[in-house]
């Protein structure tokens, strides 16, 4: 692939809006300043407003599952009923926050295993502010969640989706289905610009790169994918 | 005009973004569209299907014999004497075994002895012979004759006396020789009025009571005997037999059992809410644990009137007595044996039948939620046969109906429901209901 090289210094703001359509010219500039934590923040930011407005759906949407199972004494009290959307106000704030955070976290680590073996040698740390960067387009998914979720009933909520299940009716849950629903174009674009970030880094072939975090995350989805799917069918 | 050079337009920011707002508004959309093709709160369904379908009450119990015999040994003793063995037909008072009892034999034979020495006696006494009523005339005549004998011998010396030809001394001893003929003769007159005319008064019961007290310890020697001369009580055959003759048989022991293989029984507890279903006549099925697959018939013989509590591992159950005759002529159900019981109390047929999940009870009333054309509807149904995994609907459902399983709590009537398209964890169907 050809690499931008442009020399010019880019600000924070050009550094966010870029990556969506000159993520090369990003990276580049990321060589020389790596710098991360306030791109960080703003991201944690706004997934943690997109949805803030989806709480209170989120928490009635979460005891409508409840309220769903087979009678059970147990979780009809109110107590329990409480304590579910509680749990689920609380999971969704800390998903916001902590899922930027830990996209990085792990996506840096995977690449630093592959640098270890090929590439010219790179810092975790920069390689952890590439993928800050590369979380920006499930930063959009985000937003068209929130946007879709606003519109959408509570009894439909579980329905909101920017993943090819869409095209499986709700409720499905075979393993094409599960697979499906691990394909995010959104996730697959932010794993594609992290495989770009490395490979500008790293020095080495993004087809490479790409296809080593393509196979990691395609042996994940197959294999959660299996397990939700076995799961499910024993439930039913 | 100027080529469209494809790949430099792709790399243009403009296109990059029109390909996002594509992206973006085609994710909008089909999210759109799925809500409104797939809105409504999920459910699972059941059809309401027609089943062959009746009523049984489940029991468990132990196969025991209709009628048997358990001779138990009171004591220590040696058995003596068997004349049967394990197997062979009896007939009630038929001699089965003897144990040893040689005090008990003397005891008999002496009071046997007794009551015939008493019965002698009684007999001579109520129904006397021509010889005893002779020899009791002569007695009462030679008495008579020696009274009045001494009688004329007493008005001689009393004139003699008188005289003074007879001393004081002499007339005393004159008097008392009276005295004692007297009494002889008044013993021989009773004795041959009760010979004429049998005894009475006291003397009856007297001898009455002690013919009678002989009697009775015949009666207690013979039934002390038959505890050690052991006879069948009913007709039947020899089901249990462990000892041979010389063996010692140990107070308690069971060692000898009669019974009828073919006359078996079954007597179960049937928990208090299925005790009503339960009535004499009503037939039953009998699987026995060790004749797995294989199942007899019986039939309900007894329902008890008063029900019992009973206790197991610190949980009371209230339970109704029951018992079942069993039929089984292969002669393969032995005694003994464990055995679940399926007692029919409404008998097998077609039936419009709902699975329990479908069924709710609220306010008294059984009501159902219907799928009907994408919304919830309530429905008041009168049940009927209830069987382990679906119970019969008299009334308020048709068959094919589409009833919502375990319906969501907070269900309204006329809301927007979708049916899931994965089944739910339905009953599987049983023949046996």
């Amino acid at each position: 692939m050809e690499l931008e090289l442009n020399t010019d210094t880019l600000s924070l703001g050009q550094r966010l809006s870029r990556i969506f359509t000159s993520p090369s010219r990003v990276f580049v500039d990321l060589q020389r300043n790596h710098s991360w934590l306030a791109a960080l923040l703003i991201i944690s930011s706004i997934s943690l407003v997109a949805a803030l407005p989806l709480l209170s759906k989120m928490r009635e949407f979460s005891i409508m599952q409840l309220q769903r199972m087979p009678d059970n004494p147990a979780l009809s009290s109110p107590e329990a009923i409480n304590l579910v959307g509680t749990t689920a106000v609380i999971g969704t704030i800390a998903g916001a926050l902590l899922m930027p955070l830990l996209f990085a976290l792990i996506v840096a680590l995977l690449l630093k295993l592959f640098n270890a073996f090929t590439g010219d040698k790179v810092q975790y740390r920069k390689l952890f502010a590439v993928c800050v960067y590369a979380y920006l387009p499930m930063l959009l998914s985000c937003l068209i969640a929130l946007i879709i979720g606003l519109t959408t009933p509570v009894e439909s909520f579980g329905n909101v989706s920017t993943t090819l299940y869409l095209f499986f009716p709700p409720d499905t849950f075979t393993f094409p289905a599960m697979l499906a629903a691990r394909i995010d174009p959104f996730m697959l674009w932010s794993l594609y610009l992290a495989a770009l970030g490395g490979a500008i880094l790293m020095k080495s072939e993004v087809k490479k790169v790409g296809i080593y975090v393509f196979l990691i995350w395609l042996i994940y989805a197959l294999g959660t994918s299996y397990y939700g799917a076995l799961k499910m069918s024993t439930m039913v | 005009m100027p080529a469209l050079d494809v790949k430099a337009i792709s790399k243009t920011p403009i296109f990059k973004i029109v390909l996002i707002i594509i992206v973006i508004a085609l994710i909008v959309g089909l999210n759109l569209w799925r809500n409104h093709s797939y809105s409504g709160q999920l459910v699972h369904t059941a059809k309401v299907e027609e089943k062959s379908m009746g009523e049984k009450v489940y029991a468990s119990g132990s196969i025991e014999l209709q009628e048997k015999q358990e001779v138990v040994a009171r004591d220590t003793r040696i058995l003596k004497q068997l004349y049967v063995k394990t197997g062979d037909r009896v007939k009630a008072g038929q001699l089965l075994a003897v144990l040893e009892c040689v005090t008990e034999e003397r005891m008999l034979a002496d009071a046997r002895a007794s009551l015939a020495s008493e019965e002698a006696n009684y007999k001579g006494l109520i129904t006397p012979s021509g010889e005893d009523l002779a020899i009791g005339e002569a007695e009462f005549e030679q008495a008579k004759t020696a009274y009045e004998n001494k009688q004329k011998d007493w008005q001689r010396k009393e004139s003699l006396y008188t005289a003074g030809a007879v001393s004081a001394q002499e007339m005393e001893i004159a008097r008392q020789e009276l005295m004692v003929e007297e009494a002889a003769f008044l013993k021989a007159q009773k004795n041959y009025d009760i010979l004429c005319n049998g005894p009475r008064g006291a003397e009856r019961k007297a001898a009455e009571a002690n013919l009678s007290k002989a009697q009775t310890t015949v009666q207690a020697a013979e039934e002390e005997i038959s505890h050690y001369i052991i006879k069948a009580d009913i007709d039947g055959v020899v089901l249990n037999l462990e000892n041979r003759p010389g063996d010692m048989i140990k107070t308690g022991d069971k060692f000898i059992i009669i019974g009828q293989p073919e006359r078996l029984q079954v007597k179960v507890g049937v928990s208090e809410a299925d005790a009503t279903r339960v009535k004499p006549g009503q037939k039953v099925l009998i699987e026995a644990a060790a004749l797995t697959g294989k199942k007899f018939s019986g039939k309900v013989t007894e329902v008890a009137g008063l029900a019992r509590i009973k206790e197991t591992n610190n949980t009371r159950q209230v339970e109704v007595p029951v018992g079942v005759s069993v039929e089984d002529k292969s002669g393969r159900l032995k005694a003994g044996y464990s055995a679940d019981l399926e007692i029919i109390s409404v008998a097998e047929k077609k039936r419009l039948v709902i699975p329990y999940e479908a069924l709710q009870k609220s306010k008294g009333k059984k009501q159902v939620w219907v799928y009907d054309d994408g919304k919830a509807r309530l429905q008041t149904v009168t049940t009927g046969v209830e069987g382990e995994l679906y119970l019969e609907v008299i009334k308020g459902l048709n068959k094919g109906d589409l009833l919502i399983l375990d319906p969501p709590t907070g269900l309204k009537d006329g809301q927007k429901v979708r049916k899931a398209t994965m089944p739910a964890a339905t009953p599987k169907d049983d023949n046996h209901d």
